[in-house]
């Protein structure tokens, strides 16, 4: 029992240590990799099955912001690139809502989502936004596999399931709250689930058909599959939400509590 | 000799029972006849919107025409905080904000189109499935809807009767169990008989993280739901919807007819009202009347049509009678009716006496066994 | 695989200025237009503002020659995503879009040509897709491109088609034939593999006459 505790402690302290490093690391030498964690690479296995079988991927090592882009950080974005402004935006690269939250072109008007994650940003703005930093998206298997490390800071015996499904059975706020603000994960990654969904590059890659009931019987018509995209844990129902959302989408579409965040390759 | 003609007997009875299911394959194919005809996908005669009211109204019935029309469903879905019982809150997933969602009252042959609108600060993304729908999903795929979206598509009401519509958006057995169910009623040609009163029903289980009764904001639990061991059932989303001051009201000798649906997401219901007798049962909302019916069933994701009269005034207490739900999970609805007494069919109590048992009757009693 | 892809995404991300839509080209010759001519204009520059060809950037056909998705404006292009190892899904589609060339009234021939568009960035290059066309007996009114995995995935995002590569090369993918008209904007798509010759053929015709 002893034991037990002092081991805990002991990969606790190692665990914050790793993390505090990485993150030194890349305030103090690379300023491009700045308020990014280093996703170390490993492997995971991803909610949906390959030709009907559970797969474990490998994964590679890459840079993700710690956070979510936020709305001050969208603003100096627009303000570089006017035609990503709320009135010149083309329609086809973002909806009526784009930036909705905004009071104008260039100004936010609330102080209070200063720190929030932006939302109301279609896919295209994301990527626009990204290539501005030097960035890109996450792939979405990118996204899952940093998305599946537990909160280090969440409450005792809480499992992330819960966190996710709790999260999902409550109401947006009218002012998101801050990034940051909710779970660290072990990667030193931020409000990865809790906060706002967030874009990843290849959302249209999931190949399910919109009705979750005909998963496994997917219409030849319409898809050409070579494996039908069943869920692996049918009892997974934070990924069957992550999972759907993802398919309701356009990527002009832009929603009140959707952001994003940026990936990077490790040079 | 005896065996042949049993065997005899077997040969005429088959022939008489294939005879009559001949009958009943004539009496089905007509049936469905008569609907292709009223599904004549013509012109329609004109458009307008529907009428949608929430639980337990149900909206008036439109004049029958000749002509189908095309009906406009406006329907919202909103993610909101209700109260489930005394103490206890919970965030449904609603269409049009209440639980069930809107009742929708159209006719055979007519066009619906659906116009579903999800709330931009809604989280999930939404559909609608429609069983009285004949197409992909009853309309699911068509109306998957992000947050901040409106969908548009519109489905034909080829068959008559009553049935359920629900949002089948990932995980579904989630999108039902918080709420998002209603009911929408295809008028078989010529209409409905006129009663007095209608009223609209639907029962449904609630699974929460605290035991029943546990206040505050009760979270969905997952392997409840799983396992199939609600926390609470209930009539119109509620404990309580419908009783007390939210009692149903009719008067003596008014025929009332109930539209009730289950949504599940898991029980079936045994539908029993305490001290009346239907006398006209649509089984599963389809067109088979059945008579004279004490408890009827409605499956999950079915539903029926009940009528009866009210002949004596009192409070008549609906319930599933898996009686454990109603008394202790909250299957409880009211209906009072007012009006005169009628003692030629209930009395009432009329005499209360004293009751001695005749012990020397009694073999019994355990005091006897000793003589044995 | 999927590891030379995330290698490849950054540098092949597009610049943002790709996305200014040349509006100003459109409005130029305002001045003198009766009303009539206006809301004509007033359309088209609604037309304009759903035109695909927004997207710039370099593709290569069939021939090995760089072109830009502008250059398609004037005529109507019949399109869709495809790649050429695709065993089933994607020869059905060249097959029907094949039969609607085969229906259109002679009037209309010189005002639409078709466009496939491949998803293998890395193995359908121009010379793959040159002999693909020959192999499918495919005519100058047909244009193949290769593109970026990038250009094809933000083009596969306007066309709304799903994709995703899969581990033994090839991919999944969603079958639409996406039906432009003369500025790009997406006219009518029409899903599945099973198509209706006579109605795609209308639907070509509709496209014709709106701008």
């Amino acid at each position: 029992m002893k034991k037990c505790r002092i081991l805990l402690i002991v990969g606790l302290v190692l665990l914050s240590s790793i993390s505090s490093f990485s993150q030194k690391r890349s305030k103090g030498g690379d300023v491009a990799t700045a308020g990014m964690a280093r996703i170390p690479a490993g492997s995971y296995q991803p909610f949906l099955k390959v030709n009907n079988q559970a797969v474990t991927i490998k994964m590679h090592s890459f840079y993700l912001d710690a956070h979510a882009v936020t709305n001050a950080e969208f603003l100096e974005f627009v303000k570089a690139n006017p035609q990503w402004s709320r009135s010149k935006v083309s329609k086809l690269f973002a909806d009526g809502n784009y930036l909705k939250q905004w009071a104008g072109d260039f100004t936010i008007g609330n102080d209070r989502i200063f720190n929030s994650p932006v939302t109301n940003v279609s896919w295209f703005a994301a990527v626009a936004y990204a290539k501005w930093v030097g960035k890109r998206l996450p792939t979405m298997e990118e996204w899952e596999y940093a998305a599946h490390s537990a909160p280090v800071n969440a409450p005792k015996g809480e499992k992330l399931a819960t966190i996710i499904l709790n999260w999902y059975s409550r109401p947006t706020p009218a002012i998101l709250p801050n990034v940051e603000s909710t779970f660290k994960n072990g990667f030193g990654v931020y409000d990865m689930h809790g906060l706002v969904w967030e874009w990843v590059y290849d959302f249209n890659s999931v190949i399910t058909g919109d009705d979750s009931r005909s998963s496994g019987a997917l219409n030849r018509q319409l898809y050409c599959a070579a494996g039908s995209q069943n869920a692996v844990n049918k009892e997974d129902y934070a990924s069957f939400m992550r999972f759907a959302f993802r398919e309701s989408l356009k990527a002009n579409y832009t929603v009140a509590n959707l952001g994003f965040r940026c990936a990077m390759d490790i040079k | 000799m005896k065996t042949t003609h049993q065997v005899k007997a077997f040969n005429v009875l088959l022939l008489g029972m294939s005879f009559a299911g001949l009958l009943l394959l004539q009496g089905c194919f007509s049936k469905s006849d008569s609907n292709s005809d009223a599904a004549n996908l013509g012109k329609l005669a004109g458009e307008y919107t529907a009428t949608l009211t929430s639980a337990p109204e149900v909206p008036p019935s439109k004049p029958w025409l000749k002509r189908p029309e095309k009906v406009i469903v406006n329907i919202e879905v909103i993610e909101k905080t209700m109260k489930l019982a005394n103490g206890v809150d919970y965030t449904y997933w609603t269409f049009n904000g209440t639980v069930p969602g809107p009742f929708i009252r159209v006719q055979e042959g007519d066009e619906v189109e659906v116009h579903l609108s999800n709330d931009p600060f809604n989280k999930m993304p939404h559909n609608i499935d429609f069983h009285a729908a004949t197409g992909p999903g009853g309309g699911a795929e068509a109306s998957m809807t992000a947050p901040g979206h409106t969908s548009v598509f519109s489905f034909r009401a080829l068959r008559s009767g009553l049935f359920i519509y629900h949002c089948a958006a990932a995980p579904v057995g989630m999108h039902i169990a918080n709420g998002m169910y209603g009911m929408i009623l295809v008028e078989p040609r010529g209409g409905l008989a006129p009663v007095n009163k209608e009223y609209y029903i639907v029962q449904s289980e609630f699974y929460t993280k605290g035991a029943n009764g546990d206040t505050g904001l009760q979270e969905f639990d997952l392997e409840k739901a799983i396992k199939e061991q609600p926390e609470y059932v209930v009539f119109d989303g509620h404990v309580g919807a419908l009783t007390g001051n939210n009692a149903m009201q009719a008067r003596v000798g008014d025929k009332v007819r109930l539209f009730v649906g289950n949504a599940g997401p898991n029980l079936t219901s045994s539908f029993h009202v305490i001290g009346e007798i239907f006398d006209n049962v649509n089984q599963e909302g389809g067109s088979i009347v059945n008579h004279d019916v004490q408890t009827t069933l409605i499956p999950a994701g079915g539903a029926t049509i009940v009528e009866f009269t009210c002949k004596v005034p009192g409070t008549y207490t609906m319930v599933d009678h898996a009686i454990f739900r109603a008394f202790n999970q909250g299957a409880v609805a009211q209906l009072q009716v007012s009006g005169d007494e009628n003692p030629d069919i209930f009395s009432g109590k009329t005499k209360d006496t004293l009751y001695f048992p005749d012990n020397s009757k009694n073999t019994d009693v355990p005091g006897k066994i000793s003589q044995r | 695989m999927k590891n030379i892809l995330f290698k490849i995404l950054p540098a092949l991300l597009l610049s943002v200025s790709l996305f200014s839509c040349s509006k100003n080209d459109m409005q130029g010759d305002k001045g003198n237009m009766n009303k009539a001519q206006k809301t004509m204009s007033a359309q088209k520059e609604s037309i304009a503002q759903n035109s695909l060809y927004q997207l710039s950037g370099d593709w290569t056909n069939q021939y090995g020659k760089e072109v830009s998705l502008n250059q398609l404006t004037g005529k109507v292009q019949v399109t869709a995503m495809i790649f050429t190892h695709c065993g089933y899904a994607c020869p059905k589609m060249v097959d029907n879009m094949k039969a609607i060339e085969e229906k259109l009234p002679k009037e209309l021939k010189n005002k639409v040509d078709f466009l496939l568009i491949s998803f293998d960035s890395k193995n359908d290059t121009s010379a793959r897709l040159n002999q693909y066309a020959a192999q499918k007996q495919l005519d100058d009114s047909w244009t193949l491109l290769h593109g970026s995995s990038d250009q094809v995935r933000m083009l596969s995002m306007l066309l709304q088609i799903q994709y995703a590569p899969l581990q033994g090369g090839g991919f999944n993918h969603s079958n639409a034939i996406t039906i432009l008209d003369k500025e790009g904007g997406i006219s009518q798509r029409i899903e599945g593999l099973e198509i209706n010759v006579d109605q795609a053929v209308n639907a070509v015709k509709e496209a014709v006459n709106r701008s």
